[in-house]
C-alpha cells in the first residue's frame, strides 16, 4: 500500500470523510457542496491561508455561529490516519474546534508516516517548535453515555478532508 | 475530594445492591476490555512497547530534577509560568491567585483527575467565581454532585436515563430527545455558550515534554481545547512525574495510552502546548500557566513505590478488575479507585484512611497483565498489608491469627503434627457430604462458598517417600 493509501484506510476507520481532488481548483466545488448539504446560507469561515486565498469565504477567528470552517492542515500521519495543525499567523486554532462540520485541506505530499517522521521534521526546520500543535484524527466522540459512541460532543461532528494531488 | 476510603467495607456492600449501577457496570465489563484487546491485537509490538515505555518512565523518575528544570526553563523562555507546589493547598492558592489577577468571574475546565485530588472546584467556587466542568461525564457528575467513578469515564456508572433525569432538572431548555445523541447534543449547546464566556480556563495534562517545554493533552470530545484556545488564560493543572524526556518518548506513550484505555490506536485530539499564544498568532491564550502539584508524590522517589509514579492513568487495570467491576469506582472512597488506587492512595494520602483497598483484592493480577507501564501492582499490595500489619493497622483479632498461622507455618515438624491431629478430625467433621459448610471465628469465609474435606492424604510428606 502506498503511504497516501495507508493514510486514507485510516482516517476513514476513524470516521473522517475524504474528498480527492487533482487541484486546488476543486476547493470551491467541493465546499459549495458542503455548505448546501448543511444548508448553509452565508459564506464559511476559514483561516487565512494563501491557499484559501479569493475563495468565497469569511476570514475571521472562530465565533459560536460558525457552522462551517475552513483550514489548511500542515501534515499528516500515514501510520494513525491523523492531520496535524501547527499554530501561527495565519492558522486560528480556534477553527479546528469551533465548527459541526470542519473542511481541511492537504496535499498528498504532505503525508508523513509517522509521529516520530513529523519530531524529526520540526526539529530540522529553521522555526521554533510551535506554540500549539494539534494533531486530529476524525470528529469529536464521547463514550461518556453508557459506553456508546457519540459523535460531535463538544468539537465537530465531521471531519471533511479535501486532498489534493501533488 | 473528600476522603471516604475508610467507608469502604459498607459502600461496597451498597454498591452490590444497586440496580443501576450493576447495569452500568455490566457494560463496563464487556465494552473497554474488548476494545482494548482487539487494539493491541492489530499492533504486533505492544509488548516491547510496554518494556520501552517502564524503561523510560524509570529513567524520568530517576533524573525527574533535571527534566522539570528543563521544562520549565523552555515554558518560561516563551513567556509561560510555572509554579511548582508542594502541596495540594499551594495548589488551589496558586490557580485562585491567577484567576483572581485576571479578575476571572467565569472558568470553564476539561477533566483532571489531579484537580479532583485537590479539590480544586471548591477553592474557586469558595472564591466567588464560577467554575463549569466539560466534559460530558464531568458535567453529568457536577450537575448530580457526584465524584468521579473512574479516571477516563467519570460518569460510568450513570445510566442514559439517570442523565435524562439530570438535565431535565438543570437545564432550562427542554430536552428534545432522551436518546444518547438528544443528551449529546443538548450538552453541546448548553457547554458551547460557557466556552465563549470563559475568562480562564483550566485543563490537566497527560505528559509534560522536558526536550521542547511542552504540556501534552488529549481528549476524545475536544473539550480540552475549547477550554484553552477560547479564553485569555489557560492554567495547566498537572503532578510532578508526567514529565518525559523527548518527544520521540511521548509517542511510546501515545501508542499505549489509546489502546490500553479505551482500545483506540490514538485519541482524536492530542494537544501539544508550548507557550501562550505569539504577538502575531491570530488565537490562543495570552497568559500560560502551567501549576505542577506534589501531593506527597516526591517522597515515593527512590523508594519500592517509586513504580507507582509510572502510571499514566489510563484506567485498564480497574477495567480488567474483578472487584472493581463489583463495586465500582465510588466505593473506593477517592479519587484513583480501582488497583492503582488502592496501591497509590495509601501513599498520597495516609495508610489508615487507605487500610481496606489494597485488602480488596484477589491478587488475580490481571490489572499487572495490562498495565502499560507494567507497575508491579500485586507487590505494592502485598507492601502496604505488610505496612498494616507492622503499624498496627489491622485489627486485633486478624493480627492474631495471622501470628498464630506464622508460627505454625516457619516451624514444620509442629505443622505436620498439628496436620496430624486436624486433619483427621475435618474429615470427621465433613462426614458424608465430604465438605464443610462452617468453621468457629471463620463466618466471613464460609459466608457463600464451602471448604472441601480432607483426603486423607497429605501433600507434605508425599515427597519424602
Amino acid at each position: 500500500m502506498t503511504r497516501t493509501e495507508t493514510f486514507l484506510q485510516n482516517f476513514e476507520r476513524q470516521l473522517g470523510v475524504a474528498h480527492r481532488l487533482s487541484s486546488l481548483a476543486g476547493v470551491p466545488g467541493a465546499l459549495k457542496k458542503l455548505q448546501k448539504k448543511i444548508g448553509l446560507k452565508g459564506p464559511p469561515v476559514a483561516s487565512p491561508h494563501p491557499d484559501f486565498e479569493g475563495l468565497d469565504v469569511a476570514f475571521h477567528a472562530g465565533t459560536i455561529d460558525d457552522r462551517l470552517a475552513l483550514t489548511r492542515a500542515d501534515a499528516a500521519l500515514a501510520e494513525t490516519g491523523t492531520l496535524v495543525f501547527a499554530s501561527g499567523p495565519k492558522a486560528p486554532p480556534s477553527l479546528n474546534f469551533i465548527p459541526e462540520v470542519h473542511a481541511v485541506v492537504l496535499r498528498e505530499s504532505e503525508i508523513l508516516e509517522s509521529q516520530e517522521e513529523l519530531w524529526q521534521m520540526l526539529r530540522e526546520r529553521d522555526q521554533p517548535f510551535p506554540r500549539t500543535l494539534n494533531l486530529i484524527t476524525g470528529p469529536s466522540r464521547t463514550g461518556d453515555i453508557e459506553q456508546t459512541l457519540y459523535l460531535g460532543a463538544h468539537g465537530p461532528k465531521e471531519v471533511h478532508l479535501f486532498l489534493v494531488k501533488g | 475530594m473528600k476522603l471516604a476510603s475508610h467507608l469502604f467495607p459498607e459502600k461496597a456492600k451498597e454498591a452490590l445492591h444497586d440496580q443501576n449501577l450493576q447495569k452500568a457496570l455490566g457494560l463496563l465489563q464487556v465494552g473497554f476490555p474488548e476494545l482494548r484487546r482487539r487494539a493491541i491485537a492489530n499492533l504486533p509490538d505492544f509488548e516491547a512497547l510496554r518494556d520501552q515505555a517502564a524503561t523510560i518512565k524509570d529513567h524520568s523518575l530517576k533524573n525527574l530534577d533535571k527534566l522539570t528544570s528543563a521544562f520549565t526553563e523552555k515554558i518560561e523562555s516563551r513567556g509561560g509560568q510555572v509554579h511548582m507546589c508542594a502541596t495540594a493547598e499551594d495548589a488551589r492558592k496558586a490557580v485562585v491567585k491567577i484567576c483572581q489577577e485576571v479578575e476571572a468571574i467565569k472558568i470553564t475546565k476539561s477533566k483532571s483527575m489531579v484537580t479532583e485530588e485537590i479539590s480544586l472546584n471548591e477553592a474557586i467556587e469558595a472564591a466567588g467565581m464560577e467554575v463549569v466542568e466539560t466534559d460530558l461525564g464531568e458535567y453529568i457528575l457536577q450537575l448530580a454532585g457526584e465524584p468521579p467513578s473512574h479516571i477516563v469515564g467519570p460518569a460510568l456508572h450513570k445510566t442514559r436515563q439517570q442523565v435524562v433525569d439530570l438535565f431535565k432538572k438543570h437545564h432550562d431548555i427542554p430536552l428534545k430527545s432522551e436518546s444518547g445523541e438528544g443528551l449529546v447534543a443538548q450538552a453541546r449547546e448548553v457547554l458551547r455558550a460557557k466556552y465563549f464566556e470563559a475568562d480562564v480556563g483550566i485543563t490537566g495534562a497527560n505528559f509534560l515534554i522536558a526536550e521542547t517545554g511542552t504540556v501534552v493533552i488529549v481528549t476524545n470530545e475536544g473539550n480540552a481545547d475549547l477550554c484553552r484556545v477560547l479564553p485569555k488564560t489557560h492554567i495547566v493543572v498537572t503532578s510532578l512525574e508526567k514529565v518525559i524526556p523527548t518527544l520521540d518518548d511521548l509517542s511510546v506513550f501515545l501508542k499505549l495510552l489509546g489502546r490500553s484505555a479505551t482500545g483506540q490506536d490514538i485519541t482524536v485530539y492530542t494537544t501539544l502546548v508550548s507557550g501562550p499564544k505569539d504577538s502575531d498568532e491570530s488565537g490562543g491564550p495570552e497568559n500560560f500557566h502551567v501549576v505542577i502539584v506534589d501531593g506527597g508524590r516526591s517522597k515515593l522517589l527512590g523508594t519500592d513505590q517509586q513504580d507507582l509514579l509510572r502510571c499514566i492513568k489510563c484506567g485498564a487495570c480497574m477495567n480488567h478488575c474483578p472487584v472493581y467491576s463489583a463495586v465500582g469506582g465510588q466505593a473506593y472512597g477517592w479519587v484513583y479507585p480501582g488497583p492503582i488506587g488502592a496501591a497509590l492512595n495509601p501513599a498520597l494520602t495516609n495508610p489508615w484512611e487507605m487500610r481496606h483497598l489494597h485488602q480488596a483484592s484477589t491478587f488475580c493480577g490481571a490489572c499487572e497483565a495490562v498495565c502499560p507501564v507494567k507497575i508491579p501492582l500485586i507487590k505494592m499490595f502485598r507492601f502496604w498489608r505488610t505496612q498494616s500489619f507492622d503499624d498496627h493497622i489491622t485489627g486485633r483479632g486478624q493480627r492474631f491469627s495471622l501470628r498464630l498461622w506464622a508460627y505454625f507455618a516457619s516451624r514444620p515438624r509442629l505443622y505436620a503434627m498439628k496436620a496430624y491431629f486436624v486433619l483427621p478430625l475435618l474429615k470427621i467433621m465433613a462426614g458424608k457430604k465430604g465438605y464443610l459448610g462452617h468453621l468457629p471465628f471463620l463466618g466471613g469465609w464460609f459466608r457463600g462458598r464451602v471448604l472441601p474435606g480432607p483426603e486423607g492424604k497429605r501433600f507434605v510428606g508425599e515427597d519424602r517417600k
